[in-house]
């Protein structure tokens, strides 16, 4: 997996050659970056299924981001900035065995509501399960574009890979999902999870889509 | 396309995380919502609890992504709403303070060499 430069991700190192001015004061960056600690909570809690893992990651990703706060370039997207870092951190960890991602299971007899009175209510605890089953590469894109309602581009640049790969894991993490929901097949794979993520076909799009005009 | 309402059915604790039912609660919760493993140990001895198993495997695809959806939303903004953990907004506090310290000391290191 790609582990892009924050910068270069929202490019930040473009703007930074047209403007070398255009940075936050530090009371300004704080403020954005308190803004975003909401959201980086939410992705860190749906990418690492645990409450607390995803709150180690979040205070590591302020850390980072304050100590790159002069790479960041005022205009540009601080969600999208900071989400880079804490994605960056997250697999390298997850790399590094420093933690693996797992389901919590305080959320066992929560309950989201169902979109419709006349459907089944649908437990958190199935959904993040279900996510713990699937890649962690589809797992980011399913999280980016269908929770956080990233578009497919800006999720593709937070992930560090081309569009077409993006829509192919959020489509291939919504097959799966929708089959291990509707059928309630979980396995071992959700407790301790471990998976590798590329896969070849994803590499072939990937250089598919760098040879296309 | 209906209006989604986004309200979650939740626990939440005082600490700010996901908490959890009582024993009572759980039951009521179990007995409305009966568990998926559960409900393949029953097998045909009650024959309501067969029709409601066939029932549900003939979920159509179109609800499944629906309720997909609508769960991956919920779960996320379930998140956002939760308050901020004060140790996060601690540590900017305290991050913003050494860097304001750090730099009043250099002002000061400057100003004294001129």
């Amino acid at each position: 997996m790609k582990a892009k430069d924050p910068a270069e991700a929202t490019g930040i190192q473009e703007h930074h050659r047209v403007s070398e001015t255009a940075k936050l004061s530090t009371a300004d960056f704080k403020l954005q970056l308190t803004d975003t600690i909401p959201h980086l909570r939410a992705f860190g809690r749906s990418l690492s299924g645990n409450p607390d893992l995803a709150d180690d990651l979040v205070q590591d990703t302020l850390l980072k981001a304050w100590g790159a706060r002069d790479r960041f370039v005022a205009g540009t997207s601080m969600k999208a900035w900071t989400f880079v870092i804490l994605r960056n951190t997250y697999f390298s960890n997850m790399r590094r065995k420093k933690f693996t991602a797992n389901y919590d299971e305080t959320v066992a007899e929560r309950v989201l509501s169902a979109p419709a009175p006349q459907q089944e209510p649908l437990h958190l605890a199935d959904l993040q399960r279900a996510l713990m089953e699937i890649s962690d590469d589809q797992r980011e894109a399913v999280i980016l574009v269908g929770a956080g309602g990233y578009s497919y581009e800006e999720a593709a640049e937070i992930a560090g890979c081309a569009i077409g790969t993006m829509k192919s894991r959020v489509s291939r993490a919504r097959q799966t999902l929708e089959g291990i929901l509707a059928d309630g097949r979980f396995t071992d794979a959700s407790i301790g999870h471990d998976k590798s993520t590329s896969t070849a076909l994803e590499n072939i799009i990937d250089a598919v889509t760098e040879l296309a005009p | 396309m209906p209006q989604l309402d986004f309200s979650i059915v939740g626990f939440y604790g005082t600490n700010g995380a996901l908490g959890c039912l009582s024993p009572d609660e759980t039951e009521i919760k179990r007995l409305v919502l009966p568990d998926r493993n559960e409900k393949h140990d029953l097998g045909s001895e009650d024959s309501g609890l067969e029709k409601q198993a066939s029932e549900e495997s003939m979920i159509n695809p179109g609800e499944v992504q629906e309720r997909l959806g609508f769960g991956l939303r919920s779960m996320y903004r379930s998140v956002l709403e939760e308050p901020l953990p004060a140790d996060m907004m601690a540590l900017l506090d305290q991050l913003d303070e050494s860097e304001g310290s750090g730099r009043s000391d250099r002002d000061s290191g400057t100003s004294s060499s001129e």
